[in-house]
């Protein structure tokens, strides 16, 4: 642990906020939420979702509408200016300030609250230290790359020791490979300070490596929230199924214990009859041999994306499915495949 | 094909370019010889210059410290007033940006009438330099706004705010600290420009002026008028002196050019486009 | 939040708003009520069209203008589109010698005319020596246009330099490619992309033009033009009336115009974007 530790992280609490902006669009809906000091909660939506809305509203950049209501811990926050409430923020664009260099951008957060100089150099010096960038103290903005200006945001947003981290698509603007490793260094980096810590994305894979938990979002509203494995396993709506990774969505008979399919059998124990629609991950299917095989068909394509291969399957289901495996041999078109589904991988949803 | 275009577009240009530079080069030749009329060979000569300074030396050090007060105005009246226009779209901002127009379009002559007939009853304001004061600042205003409106749209200025503000910056602070440094270069066109237009301002200055208040345009309208020749052109000579580092300045700390011009064309609207734009759209 | 930002915005801004509302508003309302509070009252407003003397300044005025702006778009696009699209040693010089004037009152500019085509002009010489007369038209309406185009240029190509630099090349190539030669890439792509900043600086031209005081006033001319004639009324006839309302309608029509072309390069760069 280092010495930024917030020993108990700041307890974040909305209650019944929602926000309507002046054209009447309706941003974001009646949302109560808690987030655990120390905790990192991903806010995780499609464009328009509302998730960058609800950063603000935490923030203190937008006011919720009449009767909603922000706590820090125990202090109503709700009418106070985001400059009053010790956030840090980290923007997707950075917004480093072009007029200062490397030192003084880390240190103007610390300068506002009238820190003593010895005290701020020092301040400085760790967070410089912390991030891996002390060669460039006294850099320009506009001499930095992309991954080194999001350090010196995080420099900034964590100097001044703030209640609660907000970041708002802090990767976003990065290359795919730096992200990758990015995302790796800020996810140890959030766990180590311990601060309590808002994201959002609209990256799943980002959202399930750093949250503690993912809140999805959709127009507005919180659809799902949970620890990332339940939001991938057990997804409550088809909204959520659908847009975190991808989902196979078959229909099929059931009769007495077994679900029936075009290509084959699967047990089933969950009662019903007739037909039923049922979802499952194409990494759960597994490539079966003779014995335990319940479902046959014909690869229609195979794409090798380097770490697994994607196939296309007819004959499973009315549609084609994705099966995903890590088998490193090669598949061919017209291949008949054998399939097996464990019955525990199967989801079936309200909506 | 190409290079027959090109020679004649270049003749063209030249062409174009001696019927500017000739003149002038004509004035400052009249002014440092002893007699027009029979050109170099009478022999160079200071005298007119000195005989200018005699004349007016005033005109000179009042127009001098008129484009600096001009200048101090603009800049308390007009930074802040860009930047709210840039922060606040609504209605009232549009309807001042429509304002911003006006004293483009009402020709000086009108705003100088304007204000003779409202203010000219207080005597001593009437005959002191501070009406004419008044009358540059209201030409020159708009430009400055223009200039540093430009260059707040360029920047996303609203989320360098927000992480000032996110700091703990107040208002204020946020003013002083990060939006001024940051449109440093819209301040410095548009004080070159404000300096520029002020110095040469004629059409509002010749009704506002009194004999006790000329200025060097208002001296060389009077130099022309009266004076022979080679006292016109020495007059007109200081006053290229004076306005051709100005002018060079204007060129180099004018707005960027490129891509940050492009945007800013679209954006500020049509007399907007760089220095040249927003020079003079009166200096007839 | 917002209201406590919006209080110090406004404060922000008072010190301009009071300027203006009591130095420039405050004043052309007057002027304006003035012009209407004549013996003729409203009447001198009519006064601009029935009297043959302002009308005939008026007329003379918006086609001097108008000719001016013409020309000087034709010529300031040639020049300006060249020297953007060209470098060659000497360029920035070319640039600078032709941005110069920009900076001179109109009496520097008469005086330049002076210079070039009065009693002792440089033209004169010339056309002196191949022709044997002296061509002095420094004091005529050709002097007051070439004066007017003196003034003009240097904006104009400035303006039409910055369009010219944020055109698309690619829009350009794509037309090559297809087969357009020169005349048609100026025609169908290079023309269409200058166009809203050939209608913004003609607005500007032409209403620098019509407001246009000094040069006229140098040169002296026997045709009056607009500014001169609301000079006179005011100084030599002290007609107030009469000049108050020669200037708002004046104003109105330059207003006017600068405003129509807002709004149709509004359109034009909606259409062409």
């Amino acid at each position: 642990m280092s010495a930024f530790t917030n020993h108990r992280g700041t307890n974040i609490r909305l209650v019944n906020c929602a926000k309507t902006f002046a054209n009447g669009t309706q941003a974001v809906v009646d949302t109560s939420l808690e987030i655990q000091g120390g905790e990192t909660v991903v806010f995780l939506g499609p464009s328009g979702c509302g998730k960058t809305t609800l950063l603000r509203l935490i923030a203190g950049l937008e006011s919720p509408d009449p009767g909603g209501r922000v706590y820090f811990d125990d202090d109503d926050v709700t009418a106070r200016p985001i400059e009053r409430r010790n956030v840090g923020m980290v923007f997707q664009s950075y917004a480093l300030f072009p007029n200062m260099n490397v030192e003084e951008n880390i240190a103007y957060g610390l300068k506002i609250h009238r820190m003593p100089t010895e005290q701020r150099n020092q301040r400085v010096d760790e967070m410089l230290t912390m991030m891996q960038i002390a060669e460039l103290r006294d850099r320009r903005i506009n001499q930095l790359s992309g991954g080194q200006r999001q350090r010196v945001a995080l420099a900034r947003a964590i100097a001044a020791q703030p209640r609660a981290l907000l970041l708002d698509e802090p990767l976003t603007a990065l290359d795919a490979l730096l992200r990758e490793r990015l995302r790796i260094e800020l996810d140890l980096l959030l766990h180590n300070l311990g601060v309590t810590s808002a994201y959002v994305t609209h990256d799943q894979a980002e959202a399930m490596a750093i949250g503690d938990r993912v809140a999805v979002m959709n127009k507005g509203a919180i659809v799902q929230i949970g620890e990332p494995r339940e939001i991938y396993f057990r997804p409550v709506s088809r909204f959520v199924a659908d847009f975190i990774g991808t989902m196979n969505r078959v229909t099929g008979n059931v009769s007495g214990d077994t679900l029936e399919l075009p290509g084959g059998r699967i047990p089933w124990q969950r009662g019903g009859s007739g037909r039923v629609e049922i979802l499952f991950r194409p990494g759960d299917v597994r490539i079966a041999n003779d014995h335990d095989a319940q479902l046959t068909g014909t690869i229609q394509e195979q794409f090798f994306l380097g770490d697994r291969t994607r196939l296309h399957v007819k004959g499973i289901a009315e549609a084609l499915i994705i099966v995903e495996t890590t088998e490193h041999r090669e598949f061919r078109v017209g291949e008949a495949i054998r399939l097996r589904l464990e019955p525990e991988a199967l989801l079936t949803l309200k909506d | 094909m190409r290079r027959r275009n090109f020679y004649f577009q270049l003749v063209f240009t030249l062409l174009v370019c001696a019927f500017l530079i000739v003149p002038v080069f004509m004035s400052i030749v009249a002014g440092v010889t002893e007699n027009f009329f029979y050109g170099i060979s009478s022999g160079f000569t200071v005298r007119w210059i000195v005989k200018v300074w005699e004349l007016y030396d005033h005109t000179i050090f009042r127009s001098m410290y008129i484009a600096f007060a001009t200048l101090l105005v603009t800049l308390v009246l007009g930074v802040p007033t860009a930047y709210v226009l840039a922060k606040r779209q609504g209605l009232l901002t549009r309807l001042i940006e429509e304002f911003l127009v006006l004293p483009v379009a009402i020709p000086g002559l009108a705003i100088a009438l304007a204000l003779i007939l409202t203010y000219g009853g207080f005597r001593d304001f009437r005959t002191s330099w501070y009406f004419i004061l008044v009358g540059h600042v209201l030409y020159t205003l708009p430009f400055m706004i223009r200039s540093v409106l430009a260059v707040l749209s360029t920047i996303d200025f609203i989320t360098l705010e927000e992480s000032a503000a996110s700091l703990g910056a107040g208002f204020w602070q946020r003013f002083f600290g990060i939006i001024l440094p940051n449109v440093r270069s819209g301040i410095v066109a548009g004080s070159l420009t404000v300096v520029t237009l002020s110095i040469g301002e004629f059409n509002l200055t010749w009704m506002l002026h009194t004999p006790e208040t000329m200025t060097l345009p208002v001296g060389l309208a009077d130099s022309y008028a009266s004076m022979r020749l080679e006292i016109g052109s020495a007059y007109t000579l200081v006053f290229f002196v004076m306005i051709i580092p100005l002018l060079m300045a204007l060129q180099r700390y004018g707005v960027q050019r490129g891509k940050r011009r492009a945007r800013v064309q679209e954006e500020a609207g049509p007399a907007m486009a760089g220095p040249g734009a927003a020079t003079p759209a009166q200096g007839g | 939040m917002r209201r406590r930002e919006n209080i110090n915005l406004l404060l922000m801004v008072l010190p301009a708003l009071i300027v203006g509302a009591s130095f420039f508003l405050l004043p052309l309302a007057r002027l304006g009520i003035v012009g209407g509070t004549g013996p003729q009252g409203m009447q001198a407003y009519l006064s601009v069209v029935t009297t043959p003397r302002y009308f005939e300044a008026l007329v003379s005025t918006v086609l001097l203008s108008v000719g001016v702006t013409a020309v000087t778009l034709l010529i300031s696009g040639i020049t300006g589109l060249f020297l953007e699209r060209n470098r060659f040693f000497g360029r920035d010089l070319l640039v600078s010698m032709l941005t110069f004037p920009l900076a001179f009152p109109g009496v520097v500019v008469g005086f330049m005319v002076i210079m070039l085509a009065g009693r002792t002009g440089l033209i004169g010489d010339l056309t002196a020596l191949t022709t044997g007369k002296r061509l002095v038209f420094a004091y005529s309406m050709a002097g007051l246009f070439t004066g007017y185009i003196y003034f003009s240029i240097p904006r104009v190509i400035l303006n039409i330099m910055a369009a010219a630099e944020k055109l698309d090349p690619s829009l350009e190539e794509a037309a090559r490619s297809l087969g357009a030669g020169n005349w048609h890439v100026i025609k169908d792509v290079i023309l269409p992309g200058l166009m809203p900043a050939l209608i913004a600086s003609g607005a500007v031209c032409f209403a620098t033009s019509m407001g246009a005081f000094g040069t006229a006033f140098t040169l002296a001319t026997d045709i009056d033009v607009l500014p001169i004639v609301i000079y006179t009324e005011f100084t030599l006839l002290a007609n107030i009336t009469s000049a108050a309302a020669l200037s708002i309608v004046l104003g109105l029509i330059t207003w006017a115009t600068l405003a129509a072309c807002r709004a149709f390069a509004g359109t034009t760069a909606a259409a062409a974007g």
